[in-house]
């Protein structure tokens, strides 16, 4: 490879980088100011007092919870972790936790943005809804004392969970709101940076020829993606552009398992659960959505005439 | 990080995305439907960073008072942290694209991307919605889309002969190309520019070997039935070839 070719692609690595970037970073920041708005305006006590008790009515509320508080995957950690500590129900939370980074208007309009209408849109919809509503019945038997760390009814390592009431002494409640917007819009960046750079270097430097390969056959396909989503970590205000750059390849039913369990698990956000949930049920919390996004991807793969 | 640090990295991506639309470079990289979007970014990252600047005023307010009553300790978003060593690079990360953006001079994908895709020629398949060719223009506006769009809903490459036609685009050439012959290519983009599609129509000109690769020309010509590797489409026939400047828009909607 000469010198000039080099040089070639590095140029259009960056470009494609920066092109990734530039589409998402004002999704990433509307999510943040959202999620530091919340963090300081909304009452959550009035919340609770509407929820119901028992399971079906609880996990369905906290699968559309996501339509009030719009967080993304890692905003969501916190704040479920803060609605447990005042009494949530068990169902709820769950399906609110995996639930949330998808239906939520944020994530529907910059996935309509990248797909527009169509089954990429509403399956990502509709199988994050199913998934999260199983996953969230099935914890309904989980008890307070098995399921959370110790740490979460004291004080708590994981991420962002002081008070933000002395905040009258620091300037006035908007100003703590936008400053709560950037830490979450700093940690979060980037991911996103290193997802760009990683959906840059694969479309400049692997040979399309290798990822056709994988990229076409309904198995493969379906697992690369599933690897992917976890690996890369990307916020779910954004994958869809990321996940964009996969789809000329890449089998449909993939790119949905993509778009449907990355939002619910990925390296960070595993990290983040430690902070919540004992290792067991962590391990439960990875190993559940990741089943039911591989059955569903090889089953449309494979039964659905590769579902498009 | 102190709130300056963070209110800094705040201000400089705030002005990136300023740059990226007072510089005109912002379509080379995205579909112009986005545009808005980079605008509420130059805003909101405006405002987040005069939300950690605000802090500076303040914490010497607090101290000031600090030292009279010294009643509660003083809470404040910025002091304790999300300093771990994780934390303490991420400005590293998200300065990243700042810098590339900055300091790389802005090009628009050109023929060295395209010959690592998928090239539309002749007819565009899958590569755009359907339906689009009911938005097809006038004949004398149609761009390297709308053509292949015509194409595309007439099967018969000699309906299109003798037709006129003005057309912008990059050279693009690859060892299937004889001496007279190029393909005149442009990128269409839907989302940005990681779903970039080059597409293209091919060129009879009889010093075509002269033309550099990437350079941007103007043909005038008139399409004539031929045929590309053993596919039967309309070749553009030029009559005038001028070569031009990267335009402000170098890719094309759908």
């Amino acid at each position: 490879m000469t010198i000039a070719l080099l040089l070639e692609r590095l140029q259009t690595f960056i470009t494609i980088f920066l092109g990734i970037f530039i589409e998402a970073a004002p999704f990433l920041l509307a999510g943040s100011l959202v999620s530091g708005f919340i963090e300081l305006f909304l009452n959550r006590d009035t919340l609770l007092r509407f929820t119901p008790r028992r399971a079906l009515p609880a996990a369905l509320l906290g699968t559309g919870l996501g339509l009030i508080f719009p967080v993304c995957e890692c905003g969501v950690v916190p704040v479920t972790r803060r609605l447990y500590q005042k009494g949530l129900p068990m169902p709820i939370g769950i399906a609110f936790l995996l639930a949330a980074p998808v239906i939520n208007p944020v994530v529907i309009a910059s996935t309509w943005a990248a797909f527009g209408w169509g089954p990429i849109l509403w399956g990502r919809v509709g199988f994050t809804f199913i998934i999260a509503l199983l996953i969230g019945l099935m914890f309904q038997r989980a008890t307070a004392a098995e399921t959370f760390t110790p740490a979460v009814s004291g004080q708590i390592t994981a991420s962002c969970t002081h008070s933000h009431a002395p905040a009258a002494t620091s300037g006035g409640r908007i100003g703590a709101a936008l400053r709560h917007a950037g830490d979450d819009f700093l940690d979060m960046a980037r991911y996103l940076v290193i997802g760009s750079l990683l959906a840059a270097a694969m479309q400049t430097l692997v040979p399309q020829a290798v990822l056709l390969a994988i990229g076409s056959n309904p198995v493969t396909s379906v697992l690369a993606m599933l690897l992917l989503a976890f690996v890369l970590s990307i916020c779910s205000t954004v994958d869809a552009f990321v996940a964009l750059a996969f789809a000329g390849i890449f089998t449909p039913a993939s790119i949905l398992v993509f778009l449907v369990f990355g939002p619910m698990v990925d390296i960070k956000s595993s990290a983040m659960f430690l902070g919540v949930f004992r290792p067991r049920k962590v391990a439960y919390l990875i190993a559940l959505p990741a089943l039911m996004a591989l059955l569903l991807g090889l089953f449309l793969n494979l039964n659905a005439g590769g579902w498009r | 990080m102190k709130p300056a640090g963070k209110g800094l990295i705040m201000l400089a991506l705030a002005w990136f995305f300023f740059s990226l639309i007072s510089r005109g470079t912002l379509y080379f990289y995205i579909n112009n439907r986005f545009a808005w979007l980079t605008f509420a970014a130059v805003l909101g990252f405006f405002a987040v960073s005069l939300g950690y600047l605000q802090t500076l005023r303040l914490r010497q307010a607090d101290d000031d008072e600090d030292e009279d009553t010294a009643a509660q300790p003083p809470h404040d978003h910025a002091h304790h942290d999300h300093n771990t060593p994780a934390t303490r690079v991420a400005w590293f990360w998200v300065l990243l694209p700042v810098l590339l953006g900055l300091l790389v001079p802005a090009r628009p994908l050109g023929a060295g991307a395209a010959g690592t895709r998928e090239i539309t020629v002749g007819s565009l398949n899958a590569a755009i919605a359907p339906g689009a060719s009911t938005l097809v223009s006038p004949d004398s506006t149609r761009n390297l889309l709308d053509w292949l769009i015509a194409f595309d809903s007439q099967p018969d490459p000699a309906a299109f002969n003798n037709q006129p036609a003005t057309l912008l685009g990059f050279v693009y050439r690859d060892s299937n190309f004889s001496g007279d012959r190029f393909m005149l290519s442009r990128f269409i983009v839907s989302c940005c520019v990681a779903d970039a599609t080059p597409i293209g129509v091919i060129v009879q000109w009889p010093a075509a070997a002269d033309l550099p690769l990437d350079q941007w020309v103007e043909v005038s010509g008139a399409f004539q039935a031929g045929e590309f590797n053993g596919q039967a489409m309309p070749v553009l026939h030029a009559t005038a070839i001028t070569p031009t400047d990267v335009p402000r828009q170098p890719y094309l909607f759908p």
